[in-house]
């Protein structure tokens, strides 16, 4: 007799796994065998009878209770009640939550990872468990995994049904299997007294390759030892019974054969189960192909555990970040709101480094200490496996609860993957808005509902509908900034720059959505008559477009503006929509002078000197015109586009003859090779050691005016007049010397 | 293990802006050279590893055929590279809503097949991000199948909101429950050789720590001047074949105990192997003479050249802090609050009250008046916001920004000396 060994019993729901589990259990231990039973059931009643009526406190229910660290294994394990000479019955009770919140999956998971914790299954000779009708997921799957069940029975009758999901259990157990392991002990046929019963439980056993173990007999002894509260074993008489538990506990005792999973496909059930054929040579995914049935348990071939199948992923584009951390990284800039992200710790630690880290750079580099950017308005509810297991919008709501105490101007909500796999239902919460403070759920559910950018769109769009009045009166030589680009470094210094020129001609800024805004600002954004977008990233244009439709709001053609062209046309727009052209007028001339007098000394550096550009898809005619103004060429202009969108690098066709796509690395090395660029201008610095060009970096936010290049290119004169190469850049080979 | 943790309901102290469990993990494993991580999660969760890992210690670089049949290229540019995306560290399955309804191990399978054939490794580690534990998945089998020959790990349950370094503990653990067959099966230790140093493994220390880097080496170099060799700093820049030789090691160590002391409570158990546990970790020159005379006591050797040193740090540090001291009367009575894991916040708290005669305030972090905070970024700069009056010195992660290229450590002898600089420097805008 083996030491220890541990069995799982399949089968669907009502069809009598916890009854047959406990007649079993109760056969065993009669015969001397310490065994343990655990109920992997939410409803947690598998040990009902061996407890004879009594209910003992599920793993779930003690560890929300008590914590993890204070649970006591004598407060979920429990000795039956059936009175035992030689031998002992432990008896667990998993538990889960209640129906319809939260993983019960997750708590299955939970629970045993607490059992294993406390090597509560060793200390048993045998161990039952009595599992949830179907494999209905990876939670419920783990009894079943190696390291759990050494063997696995099922219980069926011959119900369409139950066979049914008898071969889906065949399936999640061929999932873990493969072709290499057997477990399958057998069938415990549980009699429903059914018309051809018996022939179609045969029938799916021959087809399946499984030997029928026992037949549990239709009887009244079953209603007889419920009433009683107490299993067939301990009854008197009933001998019948009886003899089929103990045939059972002998396999328990002396061990089994055990066979590998070979279900069937759906069409092959239907045919076999109601007697309509003989099994097809098609084969379940996995399987090994042999014809029908009875896959000897020697024969199957072990080689490939893992078969290929056709990848069901490949037409889905990854997703770049997560749709949570999008929505919450925009929600911050709602700066009188409080936003709740609904999830993990982890999932709010990561939001947080990608509002903070500019802003923590800001203070440490400059001193700066942008509120927004340090983000004292974002907050975790910060699930726990509690909430995994149990459900967390108690926790949510008295986050929301808590949040609302502060009186902030909202309160937004955003849900993480967690959150959206347990099924919290986000919208719930916004019914504790009051007239004061709006509640916003945001549904992300962290990368579920999409990646980064749909998140930022999502909430753009959300807290925009719940928060601008339609109806504000209009105010003249006021304007809204559309689109900020929300975590970046020169945000502060970019918003002074175009406030600088907008106050020139008497126009103030009514609502940044959301650059950084109160609820309020939000509330009034309809009072401005032009609406301005910060930039042309694809983003911003979606806003636009939702903007315009729903709220009627117009725009001014021309984005903030990059580059001398683009302010003068823009600062002109302007001037020309609130009639103050006359200003607009003073202050061109005076960033022209200003700009044409950096430009000729640009000139007398950088004439004739050739450039070689690698980009992402976004306009550069602001560095083209510069560059162009100042005399230089470009050699190549290769574009990264991910996206596969038309190119956008530019708006004259004119200078597309020299803009090409490019995706390949070594494809650029080599170009830059053969045209021998003086500027190496890219997303990302590198160069190869023979290279002698200047490298250098373009920004992903360019600084808004007219010098936005004549910046950069000062920049180049000052590397040109460098040794360009520092003797730091010949260092690599030392780096692979002693860092490899 | 996974942990059902009571909830903190202090009320809005700083919010939560720590990492938690899973970066433990990954970080912990990360700390293993020529190893690779793949995490079974979205891209969400990738991003701030892959970045951080790069940074927490110099790494060669990863150069992979953009397609098949192609020159392979620095990982870092190629944009295409679906398991890795740009970052050589930390490739993951980028799980979306779809994976969690049919489940992930289809892209597990794939990407740690893709791993097999183009980023040899001496150890491979699957963690599932905390959507994929939620579904139960368990890539154990694949991983070992797909990986027969070397150690095979798989974090199946990284936890929801744990701490930090309870992720590193446990994987700690993991990596011995799961490998120690493989890699210690034959493991017998030889007669004690009487020419042959003895040799320790340290336990508990992460590369996420800030200057993990320095630290490292100046508990090597205490060791060292106690006659003390160190086999591994395990999972802080170690390699495999250094888990290897952990069984011929005398003693383990472990600095600090929320990050290894499982761990080294299963070597006892399995392989008999004694261990040493910091009651203090070596902060501060009081604790770090503890730390030698204990360890030499237990190994038989001669720390009297650790003692000598710390009379000379004494010493110069001396003439500093009497200079600031004769200006302004400080660091005594100086209020300070320190916020980190707690074995560290407990050995800064001793080395600035007992030996700079500081003042702890105990409070929460968020209602503190101390002068001088010791913390992370995050809650210096929030509580900057608080319009609070401190100095603040960052010592743990996230950081404000700075790049550290000469290795600082707040460890041993070099350790007290340079909080002592710190501390000092904190006081200057009160010097006229």
């Amino acid at each position: 007799m083996r030491d220890h060994l541990e069995i799982a019993v399949y089968g669907k729901g009502g069809i009598g796994k916890s009854t047959v589990s406990a007649n079993m259990t109760a056969a065993a231990a009669m015969k001397g065998l310490n065994v343990l039973q655990i109920g992997c059931d939410p409803k947690h009643d598998s040990t009902r009878l061996l407890m004879h009526g009594i209910a003992i406190p599920t793993v779930l229910d003690v560890l929300r209770d008590k914590g993890t660290e204070n649970a006591q294994p004598e407060d979920i394990l429990k000795k039956s009640e059936i009175s035992l000479a030689d031998s002992e019955i432990g008896c667990i009770e998993a538990g889960g939550p209640k129906p319809g919140v939260g993983c019960a999956g997750r708590g299955i998971i939970s629970a045993f990872e607490y059992l294993g914790k406390h090597h509560i299954l060793e200390q048993y000779d045998r161990v039952l468990y009595d599992v949830l009708g179907d494999v209905v997921c990876g939670g419920f799957a783990v009894p079943v995994r190696r390291e759990y069940a050494d063997a696995v029975f099922l219980v069926t009758s011959g119900e369409y049904m139950a066979l049914y999901a008898a071969n889906n259990i065949l399936r999640g157990i061929r999932n873990f299997d493969g072709d290499k392991y057997k477990r399958i002990a057998g069938i415990i046929y549980n009699e429903r007294k059914l018309e051809d019963e018996d022939e179609r439980v045969r029938r799916f056993a021959d087809a399946v390759g499984l030997p029928v173990l026992v037949k549990v007999p239709r009887s009244e002894v079953f209603a007889q030892a419920e009433e009683e509260n107490c299993t067939v074993m301990e009854l008197d008489g009933a001998e019948r019974e009886k003899n089929v538990f103990n045939t059972l506990a002998d396999l328990l005792i002396n061990g089994m054969t055990l066979y590998p999973a070979n279900p069937l496909s759906d069409e092959d059930h239907e045919r076999i189960v109601l007697g309509k054929g003989e099994k097809s040579a098609s084969k379940e995914a996995g399987a090994d192909g042999k014809p029908s049935g009875a896959a000897g348990a020697d024969e199957l071939p072990c080689e490939t555990a893992f078969p290929e199948t056709e990848k069901s992923y490949t037409s889905r584009r990854p997703l770049y970040g997560c749709a949570f951390n999008g929505a919450a990284s925009f929600s911050v800039h709602l700066t009188d709101a409080i936003v709740i992200a609904h999830g993990p710790k982890a999932c709010a630690f990561y939001t947080m480094q990608t509002i903070s880290s500019p802003g923590k750079r800001n203070i440490f580099n400059r001193g700066v200490l942008l509120p927004s950017s340090i983000s004292p308005n974002f907050v975790s509810t910060d699930i726990s496996h509690s909430e995994a297991v149990f459900g967390g919008m108690d926790l949510l709501k008295d986050a929301v609860k808590k949040a609302m105490e502060q009186k902030p101007g909202a309160v937004i909500v955003v849900s993480t993957c967690v959150a959206g796999i347990i099924g919290d239902d986000l919208k719930a919460v916004e019914e504790m808005s009051t007239d004061d403070i709006p509640v916003i759920a945001i549904t992300a559910d962290g990368d579920m509902n999409g990646d980064y950018m749909e998140g930022l769109r999502m909430a753009q769009e959300i807290i925009v509908s719940r928060l601008a009045d339609r109806n504000v009166p209009k105010e003249d030589k006021c304007v809204n900034i559309i689109g900020e680009a929300g975590i970046v470094t020169n945000k502060g210094s970019n918003f002074a720059v175009m406030e600088r020129l907008l106050s020139g001609m008497g126009i103030r800024v009514n609502c940044r959505f959301l650059g950084d805004a109160t609820a309020q600002e939000v509330k009034g954004l309809c009072k401005a008559k032009l609406n301005i977008l910060a930039a042309e990233s694809a983003d911003a244009y979606q806003l636009k477009e939702y903007l315009v439709k729903e709220f009627g709001c117009e725009f001014l053609e021309e984005p903030l503006p990059i580059g001398f062209e683009a302010t003068k046309n823009w600062v002109n727009a302007i001037g020309r929509f609130f009639g103050c052209e006359e200003e607009a007028a003073r202050i061109i001339e005076t960033e022209r002078k200003d700009y044409e007098e950096r430009v000729a000394n640009l000139k007398k550096h950088l004439e004739g000197k050739k450039i070689f550009l690698t980009t992402i898809n976004t306009n550069i005619d602001w560095l083209l015109d510069t560059a162009f103004d100042a005399g230089m060429t470009f050699a190549h202009i290769g574009v990264y586009n991910y996206l596969r969108t038309p190119i956008n690098v530019t708006k004259h066709p004119e200078r597309m003859n020299i803009v090409e796509e490019t995706l390949d690395a070594g494809k650029t090395r080599q170009l830059i090779k053969e045209l021998k660029p003086d500027i190496i201008l890219s997303a990302y610095a590198s160069r190869s050691d023979d290279e002698q060009a200047v490298i250098d970096v373009l920004p992903m936010v360019p600084d808004l005016g007219v010098m936005s290049a004549v910046l950069i290119m000062e920049r180049w004169i000052r590397l040109m007049q460098t040794k360009r190469k520092g003797e730091w850049e010949r260092d690599r080979v030392l780096f692979e010397k002693y860092f490899r | 293990m996974t942990e059902f943790c009571s909830k903190n309901t202090s009320g809005n102290e700083l919010r939560s802006i720590a990492p938690d469990g899973i970066s433990g993990m990954i970080f912990t494993m990360e700390g293993i050279r020529n190893s690779v991580i793949l995490l079974n999660g979205p891209m969400g969760c990738k991003f701030y590893h892959s970045t951080t890992s790069q940074f927490l210690m110099p790494r060669p670089a990863l150069y992979l055929p953009v397609k098949e049949g192609d020159e392979a290229v620095e990982v870092r540019f190629d944009f295409l590279n679906e398991w890795f995306f740009r970052q050589p560290r930390v490739p993951c399955t980028w799980l979306d809503g779809h994976d969690y309804v049919y489940g992930t191990l289809e892209k597990v399978t794939d990407g740690l097949r893709y791993i097999k054939e183009h980023v040899p490794c001496d150890l491979i580690t699957v963690v599932n991000a905390p959507g994929a534990s939620l579904i139960g998945d368990d890539p154990r089998e694949i991983c070992r199948e797909i990986f027969p020959d070397i150690p095979a790990i798989v974090l199946e349950s990284p936890g929801f909101s744990t701490e930090y370094y309870d992720g590193c503990d446990t994987a700690i653990l993991e990596l011995f429950r799961q490998a120690g067959d493989r890699l210690w099966k034959d493991a017998v230790k030889e007669d004690a050789d009487s020419s042959r140093k003895p040799t320790v493994n340290i336990l508990g220390i992460s590369i996420w720590q800030k200057y993990a880097l320095g630290d490292m080496n100046e508990i090597r170099r205490i060791l060292s001047l106690c006659g003390i060799d160190v086999n591994t700093i395990l999972c802080a820049g170690c390699t495999v074949d250094e888990i290897r030789k952990i069984p011929e090691a005398d003693l383990n160590i472990v600095l600090y105990p929320e990050m290894g002391l499982s761990g080294a409570k299963w070597l006892q158990q399995n392989l008999g192997m004694p261990y040493y546990v910091c009651e203090v970790p070596p902060i501060g020159f009081d604790a770090t003479a503890v730390f030698a005379e204990e360890i030499s006591q237990l190994l038989k050797t001669d720390c009297s050249k650790v003692k000598e040193e710390i009379e000379i740090a004494r010493a110069k540090a001396w003439y500093s802090i009497s200079g600031i001291y004769n200006a302004c009367g400080k660091p005594d009575g100086t209020i300070f609050a320190v916020k980190s894991f707690p074995s560290q916040e407990k050995g800064i708290t001793q080395f600035l009250s007992d030996y700079l005669g500081m003042i702890a305030d105990t409070s929460d972090i968020s209602h503190t008046k101390a002068e001088v905070v010791f913390s992370d970024a995050n809650i210096i700069s929030e509580l900057m916001l608080r319009d609070k009056e401190f100095c603040g010195i960052e010592i743990a992660n996230p950081t404000m920004g700075y790049v550290d290229v000469i290795e600082k450590t707040l460890l041993g002898i070099n350790g007290a000396l340079f909080l002592t600089e710190q501390v000092l420097n904190s006081f200057m805008t009160r010097i006229i």
